[in-house]
């Protein structure tokens, strides 16, 4: 082949194999390939042509398109299960419903595809574990059982529940003095709850990021315990009467059931009474309440106030029900740290004026997150293991 | 990342729907099935579009997935079809049509499934590979804009701001350089 043909020849094959040959390249090239030398040519310089060329595409652009499958995939899953999603939020108490205004879920269903990209997996949870410290100052994980755990003196682990510890058992003769009792405590970290039953069978409840104190068996006098943090307390009926002690009052009752929070850096600490009633002093003032009433205590001005409140709900946190009502977003996403043992760093704009109502079961914090998200209207990443909140249009 | 060592295992991941299945396959084929689609449909959005598409389309039939040979060659074959519809829709093969020459488009001219994977992998594709990258670089350039893209020597030479004589002279280097290393090619 002449070089000058061998030029055309090469353009005609290479125009055909680009697509951009017109109909009289067509013919010719239809032509030309009749002839079995060129038919082998024109293979090799196929097999050469598509060789030769290295096509690359960018990692940018490769992962564009890996997010796109990815976001494709969620969001078909989404689809698919959205009919039965919707009627679980409905049915299951342990579910998420945040009911914000006229908000309507359908309105805003797209919003759930752009969250859906989020790994929560990345999420860092913390791995504090539950402590019990005994009366000789050994520290004992509850929840890790062994052998030797099993045998322990003062308390029973071998609850059928694994988040409960017994006192009932261990009888220790009669009741002692009080300046002779050996004292046990517990503390909880955030995204845990436990449950202790005290030596006279009252059952303390205790939320994440709480500290209780008690003696192993209560003396004649008095059931003492002492508590940071927050607790729900089922009280044996007794003619003896239970005092729940924190940093800023004393809690007195014969037998009921009521829920007390002292935080440590909080603005207020309160009670509940679910039934019964329960006499309340603080700073030198004294309080009886009723069922269904909440006392608040200012930690500022010091000052006491009764409200009525629906003290099933508001204790059904006992029950691994997070319920939140009326709260800013600030409070609202603290509780959320402290209930599922996660970090969040709140970078929205959202109005501190806005209160949130919310109930959330345990397990699931990406459902969470999402309903918030959008009823919030705010959107959230994930960065270094922690949840970050921002506005949508950052 | 999911890291699937066993081909069972991840087909049935894939069955499932598991999106760390689908991404390791994605991650692992991307980049040649792009190359692929794009030696065919010579558009790169057509082909970004194409192969993304042979992904979803993937996933939608994942519970009657069948594998004959390998995920791999349905992979290909998938994203064959995909081009073939494009340019269907696009009508690309109007030319064709109007000399009757349909059947040499797809007997002689596309590259098909099989040849390609037989491609990839191949010491042939290496060899040439190798030995064009080892060009001088204007000398590849001149090389790769006249066998590849088309372009005469008088277009090259107007690009490159060079003599059309130079353009010879570097093409009768190139494909000599070629043809030392690559004896059994009757091409140079």
């Amino acid at each position: 082949m002449q070089l000058k043909g061998e030029e055309a020849t090469d353009i005609l094959i290479s125009r055909i194999l680009k697509g951009t040959a017109d109909t009289d390249e067509i013919e010719e090239f239809a032509e030309w390939i009749k002839d079995i030398d060129n038919e082998r040519y024109f293979e090799q310089y196929k097999e050469v042509w598509h060789s030769a060329q290295e096509v690359h595409v960018s990692e940018g652009k490769k992962d564009q398109s890996l997010q796109s499958l990815i976001h494709y995939i969620r969001y078909n899953k989404k689809r698919q299960s959205n009919r039965r999603r919707f009627i679980f939020v409905i049915s299951s108490a342990a579910a998420i419903l945040l009911i914000l205004g006229l908000f309507s879920l359908y309105d805003n269903y797209n919003m759930w595809y752009n969250y859906s990209h989020v790994s929560f997996s990345e999420l860092k949870y913390n791995t504090d574990s539950i402590k019990v410290v005994l009366s000789d100052g050994r520290v004992i994980n509850p929840m890790r059982k062994s052998p030797y755990y099993a045998k322990e003196k003062e308390l029973n682990l071998n609850s059928a529940d694994q988040r409960e510890i017994s006192y009932v058992a261990q009888k220790t003769g009669r009741p002692q003095k009080s300046e002779s009792l050996k004292y046990n405590s517990v503390s909880i970290p955030s995204g845990e709850r436990f449950a202790i039953v005290l030596s006279d069978g009252t059952k303390v409840y205790l939320n994440s990021n709480s500290y209780i104190r008690y003696p192993v068996s209560f003396g004649k006098e008095s059931r003492d315990v002492t508590l940071v943090g927050r607790a729900y307390f089922d009280v044996q009926k007794s003619d003896v009467p239970f005092i729940v002690t924190t940093s800023d009052m004393k809690v007195e009752v014969l037998g009921t059931s009521f829920d007390v929070e002292s935080k440590k850096d909080a603005t207020s600490s309160s009670v509940i009474l679910v039934e019964g009633s329960v006499k309340v002093l603080a700073d030198g003032q004294s309080k009886i309440i009723s069922p269904n009433e909440m006392l608040s205590i200012n930690r500022l001005h010091k000052k006491m106030s009764v409200k009525n409140v629906d003290s099933k709900t508001m204790t059904l946190w006992k029950d691994g029900i997070l319920v939140l009502k009326e709260q800013s977003i600030d409070s609202m996403l603290e509780s959320l740290c402290s209930w599922y043992g996660v970090e969040i760093v709140n970078n929205s704009t959202v109005s501190r004026r806005e209160k949130f109502n919310g109930k959330f079961d345990r397990e699931n914090i990406e459902a969470a997150m999402k309903t918030i998200a959008l009823c919030a209207k705010v959107r959230y990443r994930i960065e270094n293991g922690i949840l970050i909140i921002e506005d949508i249009n950052e | 990342m999911g890291n699937f060592t066993n081909n069972e295992d991840l087909l049935n991941a894939l069955k499932a729907g598991g999106e760390e299945a689908f991404s390791f396959i994605f991650v692992k084929h991307y980049g040649n099935l792009f190359s692929y689609a794009y030696r065919i449909l010579n558009d790169n959005s057509d082909a970004q579009e194409c192969v993304q598409k042979t992904f979803y389309h993937m996933w939608d039939i994942r519970h009657k997935l069948e594998i004959r040979d390998s995920i791999k060659s349905y992979l290909y074959r998938s994203v064959y079809n995909n081009c073939i519809n494009i340019i269907r829709q696009k009508k690309l093969l109007l030319k064709y049509e109007e000399k009757g020459q349909i059947d040499l488009y797809f007997s002689r001219i596309i590259q098909s499934p099989q040849t390609e994977m037989r491609l990839i992998d191949s010491e042939t594709r290496r060899a040439i590979l190798q030995n064009v990258g080892s060009l001088p670089e204007k000398c590849k350039e001149i090389f790769i804009r006249c066998k590849i893209n088309g372009q005469s020597y008088a277009e090259v030479a107007g690009i490159m701001d060079i003599s059309i004589k130079t353009v010879e002279n570097q093409m009768t280097i190139a494909l000599k350089r070629l043809k030392e290393k690559l004896k059994y090619f009757i091409l140079f």
